[in-house]
């Protein structure tokens, strides 16, 4: 948003920005050069058989008047000769731009997507699926289709001019003259509008997808919308937004009502010279009746032509709007490359040296480090080390910044100040896949794919056995109940898992951890929502999956905390206490609060309830 | 499921319900059609106009000729300016159009059924409101405009080409239909393909959807590439169809014209034939192989218009299967504002009567959940439901909500029963899900989107009861900050505060809280819990309790298992009898006073 703000207050600036983006609307054309060029030949074969069919007519009427019956006969052979060709190349034009359009877009919505998959996860917040999903849906296809059929409109259309105009010049150059300019001027009325129409595009583009990220969030969160009886505010809210659409579409439609006319304006304006003028210069005895009636059939044929190419800076407005968006996501920062380039020992992790980082031996610490989401820091200036094999605990009240400091350690986000380093390797230097397949992140909230049961266990790990995978989910407390399913493992189940309950969910998601066999694992606590008789298998389960492990865990519950080999104590944003379960209730500083409050706090409700009693 | 398998509706009835859409606009669609007239002037009037130039030139006049261009001039800016209105109108009330389709689209999607809803993917959804709708109101128009036009066309051309040579005329006309039928082999397979086609955009779709909002997990489990393969993988098959379809276009487009450009040379032969027998001018001989162009093309287009219109039957389909699934509940009146039931104690706050209730409706391979179970709720009475994970808890408030349909029995909440008075029923209770569900927007929409009345005060008093009101002024803007997508930018107990505001906005009588403060850390959890338990107060609650303290304060507790009622009573009463009850009860805090603490009563949980 800043960046078009600041665009539109500059000219300059926003001239260099049009022309980058056309710039690499063509770029998104070149792999295609060869496409393009079969389809203007294609074009021009098909144009060739328009002049020949304009010159079998008008041998067809000069035979007629002249009453020469051979000269009638030959050229309706030739006629018919030419309309094969032209069906056929027509046809094969059809079906090779149909190939060359589809082959070009979804090779391009796959690489906008794989794109979208190593970005940073803090660019990528920004966005809300919705808007994601309409860049790659209708950007990625608008902004390839309008450059190849810009293309290649230009090519064939330049090429169908030159036939034509090498014909129609060889009849009379006056009359061919001034239709030319008739048809190129009418258009070009169009250009100065050309950039009020873009920026509408933009607009109307934008209210569409916020339209669309709306239906999407009520699609989804179908059960408050109908608890809550929200339908007829949301359709208030729809109704508001089609209202806003249309504030921009009424003016766009306006223009192009406008635009969309013009080649027909220059058809008749050209038709009404050919007729006049040529019929001037018939009646003066310098021009035969056929020769007219060539001008008038050819006269569509670069009519067209022409006015498409006057009229293709406009047209092309719309595929620019697209391109600037389908560019903005394409031109988010990769993860793992830094812009700073004061730090040389970045990319010194050989791959031995990174085997080594990932191996689960070496400590993670962390020095000064501090981040923020915008303007909102979440972490100052945080010092922890992590020992490898030990459990290492956070604890803190919330909004205290321990699920973000999880997401540093997984290298999700980049620290905005200090540095995390795994043994002597700074984690950012060390590839982000090496060091991820290496761990395995258990979230608050399980997020299950559509598909079925040992699908979602297996993408802890792609090659795990079906063995490895009952083995999992049976350490995970889940095998019985996928046994009593209608299809057991090969049930399917919604989207995200949204049919099952919220234990199943959550004891899913942990088998899919255990499958993973990480040497450093992640835990959001999860275990909260499970039942007291799986908690207890499961808490079995976890102590022996975090034996030789490197475990951090968010943990929520005092049990939980007070096992952890070390304890980090987070308020605001900062590490204020550290130390085992003992120490730090020996310090009597805010954790030995926070125990106590519990307690206490605990106490009191019981002791009120039994008075009640 | 069925909903999924749209079935093919008959054309004429696509094209009646399509049409109804139509008519708030149809002052401005009859204009359109009007001005289209302008059109059919332009097309007839070239080929006049051009005889008469013709003739003209011929007859070599040259003030003639003069006149004839400034008249036709005037004439030429007169239709292209009505060209032009009629453009802006008909796609201005095309796009109005599909807006319509698509609030109804978007609305019914909010009345149908839950578990249908949970059965289709929401990218589905999503896709058939955001593109199908689009498709099919496409369709209508083109319809209207392009083949009607056509047909208007031919006849016209039909009855000028008539006075020039009768046969001929007729010889052009009957070929016409047979370009037009020619194409007709082609429909079934193209509907059918467009079909397939539109569910795999819906299905594509679906995936994107999935990646996107899973990107942590996609991230920390390395499955970037996996997903990228099976988006590439399905992003291939839906080409392959295009491929297809724009095979089976290619074809019926250059048949059609292949077989109308021979008949055109044909006949223009045959009247260059019958000139050099004297029967026609030179000027008439150009005029008949123009207008027989006039008469042929439009067979052609509408051949061709026709192959869309089969494309864009697949989309009505799967806009029409959404808007015919039937509704949930019986009745849609919105409640009337101020008319709440009469609360005494006669009436029963909720009440189940023998409810069964089966996931699958086919009842084939699943044993149904709840067969005939029973509960009574007075008013001013807490429940808490306790019972191991899959028991049917989550189940049984949803059921109470209206969001299941039982297969037998009844539901009413105060007297209003669930099925025939839903919005009513629903007027009196507020729930709260385990996993808050947020919307993108303010926090203060998301307060206010349980009352449409809220002013700011009783939002903010809502939000001070809530706990929420202390981390609402620290952000940068307060209550009009800017929630990411599901509300991603706050922590779980902020979100969970935030919807307990708008419950407390709500301010319903009965209260359905599927508790899920465990997943909170200490401080948020007692903040949250002090501000339920005031929530509380007053209210009628069903609560699947997971903490000890809600249960022991609960004037009733229900225990389910395996879809029944196992156990009923006060917290001590069911202590004593020693059943599924205590068992729970001593796992937990057995297992705790094992580790040698105090029970940790305020993070003991019940099962989920």
């Amino acid at each position: 948003m800043n960046k078009s703000m600041n665009a539109q207050a500059e000219p300059t600036k926003k001239s260099r920005a049009i022309s980058n983006t056309f710039m690499r609307l063509l770029k998104l054309g070149k792999p295609y050069f060869g496409w393009y060029l079969i389809l203007c030949i294609l074009a021009a074969i098909v144009s060739l058989a328009a002049v020949g069919i304009a010159e079998s007519l008008r041998r067809i009427i000069n035979a007629a008047t002249n009453k020469d019956l051979s000269s009638l006969i030959s050229g309706a052979i030739i006629a018919i000769v030419i309309i094969t060709v032209e069906a056929s190349a027509n046809f094969l034009k059809t079906y090779l731009s149909g190939v060359l359009e589809f082959k070009s877009t979804s090779k391009l919505q796959v690489s906008v997507l794989s794109r979208l998959l190593n970005v940073q996860m803090k660019d990528l917040d920004r966005y809300h699926s919705g808007d994601l999903i309409s860049r790659i849906n209708d950007s990625a296809t608008a902004a390839q289709q309008g450059i190849n059929q810009k293309t290649i409109d230009l090519f064939s259309n330049l090429m169908q001019i030159t036939f034509l105009l090498t014909y129609l010049l060889s009849l009379q150059y006056a009359l061919t003259l001034g239709m030319l300019l008739i048809c190129s001027l009418v258009p070009l009325v169009m250009l100065p509008f050309s950039s009020r129409l873009r920026s509408m595009h933009e607009q109307r583009q934008h209210i569409e997808t916020t339209q669309q990220m709306f239906i999407q969030d009520t699609v989804q969160g179908a059960e408050v919308v109908r608890t809550f009886s929200l339908a007829p505010k949301l359709q208030q809210q729809f109704t508001g937004r089609v209202m806003k659409y249309l504030k921009i579409h009424l003016p766009v439609s306006r223009l192009e009502a406008v635009a969309y006319n013009m080649p027909l304006a220059v058809i008749l304006g050209g038709l009404l010279y050919v007729l006049s003028y040529g019929g001037y210069l018939v009646i003066h005895g310098r021009l035969d009746v056929g020769a007219v009636a060539a001008f008038l059939v050819c006269f569509e044929q670069i009519a067209n032509p022409v006015s498409k190419l006057a009229n293709l800076w406009t047209e092309l407005q719309g595929s620019l709007a697209q391109g600037k968006r389908l560019f903005e996501v394409l031109d988010l920062q990769k993860e793992g490359v830094r812009r700073d380039s004061n730090g040389k020992d970045l990319h010194l992790g050989t791959s031995t040296n990174t085997n080594q980082a990932v191996s689960g031996l070496y400590p993670i610490s962390f020095n000064n480090v501090g981040f923020g989401y915008g303007n909102d820091q979440v972490l100052t200036n945080v010092n922890l080390t992590i020992q490898p094999g030990k459990v290492t605990a956070l604890a803190g009240p919330s909004g205290s910044g321990k699920s973000t400091l999880l997401q540093l350690i997984l290298s999700s986000y980049e620290p905005n100040e200090g540095t995390i380093h795994s043994g002597n390797l700074l984690l950012n230097s060390i590839p982000h896949r090496s060091w991820r397949s290496n761990l395995a992140y258990v979230s608050q909230e399980s997020y299950l794919f559509s598909g079925t049961l040992y699908e979602n266990i297996a993408w802890g790990r792609p090659d795990a056995t079906t063995e490895d995978i009952i083995a999992a989910a049976q350490s995970a407390g889940i095998h019985e109940f996928i046994m009593t399913t209608p299809h057991q493992y090969e049930t399917f189940i919604g989207e995200r898992g949204l049919t099952l309950s919220g234990g199943e969910r959550q004891r899913l998601s942990i088998a899919r951890a255990f499958v993973r066999k990480p040497k450093l694992l992640l835990l959001d606590e999860p275990t909260a929502a499970l039942d007291s008789h799986n908690e207890e298998i499961i808490g079995q389960a976890l102590q022996e999956l975090m034996h030789d492990r490197t475990t951090v865990v968010v943990a929520h519950r005092l049990s939980t905390i007070r096992n952890a080999d070390h304890i980090y104590y987070m308020e605001a944003g900062s590490i204020v206490e550290e130390g085992t379960h003992l120490e730090l209730m020996d310090l009597k500083g805010k954790y030995y609060t926070m125990v106590e409050t519990t307690l206490n706090n605990d106490d009191k409700t019981t002791a009120v309830m039994e008075e009640v009693q | 499921m069925n909903i999924t398998e749209s079935k093919e509706l008959k054309l004429g009835n696509v094209l009646r319900r399509l049409m109804s859409y139509a008519r708030p606009y149809r002052i401005g669609f009859i204009v359109a059609l009007l001005l289209l007239s302008a059109r059919l002037v332009m097309d007839v009037g070239i080929a006049a106009v051009q005889q008469v130039f013709i003739d003209t030139i011929n007859s070599s006049n040259m003030d003639a000729l003069t006149r004839i261009t400034v008249i036709c001039a005037i004439v030429c800016v007169i239709i292209i300016f009505c060209l032009m209105l009629q453009h802006y109108f008909r796609f201005v009330i095309q796009s109005r159009m599909a807006w319509d389709i698509r609030g109804k689209l978007f609305g019914k999607s909010n009345r149908l059924p839950f578990q249908q809803v949970q059965s289709m993917h929401s990218g589905d959804l999503t896709s058939r409101n955001n593109q199908d709708a689009g498709i099919a109101i496409g369709m209508i128009n083109s319809i209207v405009y392009d083949l009607g036009y056509n047909l208007l066309l031919c006849f016209i051309s039909f009855l000028y080409l008539a006075k020039t040579d009768v046969w001929l005329a007729l010889l052009a006309l009957g070929s016409g239909p047979l370009v037009f039928l020619s194409g007709r082999f082609f429909d079934r397979r193209l509907r059918k393909l467009s079909t397939e086609i539109y569910a795999k955009e819906a299905e594509l779709r679906g995936i994107l959807q999935e990646t996107l909002q899973g990107m942590a997990v996609v991230r920390a489990f390395s499955l970037e590439e996996i997903l990228l393969d099976k988006y590439a993988l399905e992003r291939e098959k839906l080409r392959r169809m295009q491929l297809r379809r724009s095979l089976l276009n290619g074809l019926l487009w250059q048949s059609s014209a292949f077989i109308n450009n021979i008949i055109m040379i044909t006949c223009a032969a045959l009247i260059a034939l019958s000139a050099l027998k004297g029967g026609t001018t030179a000027g008439g001989v150009l005029a008949f192989i123009i207008l027989m162009g006039r008469v042929q093309w439009p067979f052609v287009h509408m051949s061709q218009t026709w192959g869309s219109v089969q494309e864009a039957l697949g989309a009505s389909d799967r806009v029409f299967a959404i808007l015919d699934s039937p509704d949930e509940g019986n009745d849609h009146a919105s409640p009337k504002p101020g008319v709440l039931p009469v609360i005494s104690d006669e009436v029963a706050a909720l009440q189940i009567q023998n409810v069964h209730y089966s996931y699958s409706s086919n009842k084939s391979n699943e044993s149904p959940l709840f067969t005939g179970i029973n509960v009574h709720i007075q008013h001013g009475e807490t429940i808490a439901v306790v019972g191991p994970s899959g028991s049917g808890k989550t189940t049984l408030i949803r059921l109470c909500c209206g969001l299941y349909e039982p297969s037998a029995g009844s539901i009413s909440v105060y007297g209003k029963s669930i099925f025939d008075q839903l919005e009513e029923a629903r007027a009196m209770i507020t729930y709260v899900p385990q996993s808050p569900y947020l919307f993108s927007g303010t926090i203060r929409d998301n307060i206010a989107y349980s009352s449409s009345t809220a002013t700011d005060e009783e939002i903010e008093q809502a939000a001070r009861l809530a706990g929420a009101e202390e981390f609402i002024s620290k952000l940068p803007n307060g209550y009009d900050t800017l929630l990411g997508e599901h509300g991603s930018t706050l922590s779980g107990g902020q979100r969970q505060r935030i919807a307990i505001a708008r419950a407390f906005l709500r301010n319903a009588p009965l209260l359905l809280l599927d508790e899920a403060t465990s997943a909170l850390d200490n401080e948020s959890e007692r903040m949250v819990q002090e501000s339920l338990d005031l929530l509380m107060k007053d209210r009628t609650t069903l609560v699947i309790a997971h903490r000890l303290s809600t249960v022991r304060e609960a004037s009733r507790i229900i225990v389910l298992d395996q879809g029944a009622i196992v156990e009923e009573g006060t917290h001590d009463s069911l202590l004593e009898r020693n059943g599924l009850y205590a068992q729970l009860y001593n796992i937990q805090f057995n297992a705790s006073e094992q580790e040698g603490n105090p029970v940790d009563e305020l993070t003991a949980t019940f099962p989920a």
